[in-house]
């Protein structure tokens, strides 16, 4: 059985260099766990009036790393950026601009975060996905399994062996996924490292 | 018209400016169908020489469509329709309309809505304002107008705006800094306008020098085809040449030749009066086609388009 079938439907995003937007009048920049120098020089080339940089960790990561953060950048758990996501976005207007760094399924939960707070696509930028990590969206359970690199690979739902399809969900951050043995549990294709 | 039409009776005339007129529309021997706020219907007029057909926003609250309200105001450079609504229309006239169509909804889901209406580019806000009220969602109203000639509906509007409500009358010398509106609105803003294309400009241009992006914009361009240099159209499939005056329009011109050509707007909005073009320097008028389909040439809106060139041919 062959699992490498292309999918019909590739929604696979594209990132293109970013690109400081002068006009901005605040700029927040979000990375996941370390800023890059990349990052870090689109930071300081922003001429913004109100800027932020936050370093977002997971919440059982150890916080102590804040002390050796170059300032201003900042680091907080995840939890504590979603209760403080209100208070930052509220100076923010129609001419401000996110960017953000991490992995795919990161950027693309902050994504909804902020498009739910009333940013537009345009105000959001992100750098290319620092690893090749996806989140799954299983068509079958509706379960969503992280870190995956692999196709196939089991969905943490419902423990079918799902082919990972190129047919990304801005909503659910995540890849869309269906069973690739469903006619034969016992053929269990090859497993093939995500690009 | 493409939709059934809808046999009304002219139930009140007011001046509601000194260039707009307010008309009453009631169903004959029926109930007018329901409408969303935001939405037009398209008046048809029978002149002596030509049948008009004009697009107009439905001005009452969209909760009670018991009758149709709609504002015409006198052109200065009438193709027939607005001079035929002012001069010839009396109460208990009966004319047609089409069933309402909405091309200019609200976005339901913004956390505030920015109004620019300039003159009589306040109608389609009329249906807007009263849901927004009971929504109780953010809305801020800029309104233009030159006093002399326009700037109905400030009493109500007053009323149920109250601070937010900016008026600006240019013949008081009252003028509107748009940048300066712009600059400062939250996330979650909506911007809508309506009026003379040189407003719809303005807003657009002050978006992008200030970086807002251009999808939190939306516009309805309410002028009426202008006229243009008269052309030939020749249809492909019959080999029939169709006149195309100075004051008609391109679809005016073909449906009066007897070929139904499926429209809505008639504003070069919808899309629906697409025809594909064989041959012919085209003069785009509209807003559906992107500016790659304008150049490539191979469609054109004949609501609202016209030729450069003498002929062009239609493949329709």
């Amino acid at each position: 059985m062959q699992s490498e079938a292309p999918s019909a439907v590739t929604s696979r995003p594209v990132y293109a260099p970013i690109i400081i937007d002068s006009c901005s009048d605040n700029d927040v920049f979000i990375c996941e766990n370390l800023m890059s120098e990349q990052m870090q020089s689109l930071y300081l080339k922003s001429k913004c009036p109100a800027k932020t940089a936050l370093c977002i960790t997971s919440d059982d990561t150890d916080i102590a790393v804040d002390g050796v953060a170059e300032k201003p950048i900042k680091f907080q758990k995840i939890s504590d950026f979603l209760g403080s996501l209100p208070s930052l976005v509220k100076p923010m207007t129609l001419r401000s601009r996110v960017y953000l760094e991490g992995s795919e399924p990161f950027m693309w939960r902050l994504y909804g975060m902020f498009l739910a707070q009333g940013m537009v696509a345009e105000q959001i930028n992100m750098q290319s996905p620092v690893s090749n990590k996806r989140s799954l969206f299983c068509t079958h359970c509706f379960s969503v399994t992280d870190d995956v690199t692999t196709t196939v690979a089991p969905c943490s739902g419902c423990g079918r062996l799902l082919h990972v399809s190129d047919h990304f969900s801005k909503r659910h951050a995540a890849y869309f996924c269906y069973q690739v043995n469903a006619e034969d549990p016992n053929d269990v294709p090859q497993v093939q490292e995500l690009t | 018209m493409s939709a059934d039409k809808i046999q009304v009776k002219v139930t009140r005339i007011v001046d509601v400016a000194p260039k707009i007129k307010e008309f009453t529309l009631v169903g004959v021997n029926r109930t007018l169908p329901e409408f969303s706020p935001g939405s037009h219907v398209m008046v048809e007029m029978q002149g002596q020489e030509k049948t008009y057909r004009n697009a107009y926003s439905l001005l009452n609250d969209a909760l009670d469509s018991s009758e149709y309200r709609i504002a015409v105001r006198l052109q200065d450079e009438s193709r027939g329709g607005s001079v035929y609504m002012h001069q010839s229309v009396k109460e208990g006239d009966v004319l047609s309309v089409t069933p309402p169509m909405n091309l200019f909804a609200p976005l339901w889901h913004a956390k505030k809505h920015l109004i620019f209406a300039g003159g009589v580019g306040i109608t389609p806000f009329m249906s807007y304002i009263p849901e927004f009220l009971r929504q109780g969602v953010n809305c801020e109203l800029h309104y233009m107008f030159r006093g002399l000639q326009t700037g109905a509906y400030q009493e109500v509007l007053q009323q149920e705006l109250k601070t937010t409500l900016f008026i600006y009358d240019a013949d008081k010398e009252q003028r509107c800094d748009i940048k300066e509106v712009l600059k400062c609105q939250p996330l979650g803003t909506h911007v809508y306008i309506c009026g003379p294309e040189k407003l719809v400009e303005g807003v657009e241009q002050a978006a992008i020098e200030l970086g807002i992006p251009l999808s939190v914009i939306h516009s309805e361009a309410f002028a009426a085809p202008k006229p243009g240099t008269p052309f030939k159209v020749e249809i492909k499939s019959t080999g029939q040449v169709v006149q195309v005056g100075e004051q008609d329009t391109m679809l005016e011109a073909l449906e009066t030749a007897g070929l139904a050509i499926p429209n809505l707007c008639r504003a070069g909005v919808c899309g629906q009066c697409s025809c594909a073009v064989e041959q012919g320097d085209l003069d785009h008028r509209d807003n559906y086609l992107s500016d790659s389909e304008k150049s490539l040439g191979a469609m054109v809106m004949p609501c609202v388009s016209r030729a450069n060139s003498e002929r062009i041919i239609l493949d329709i």
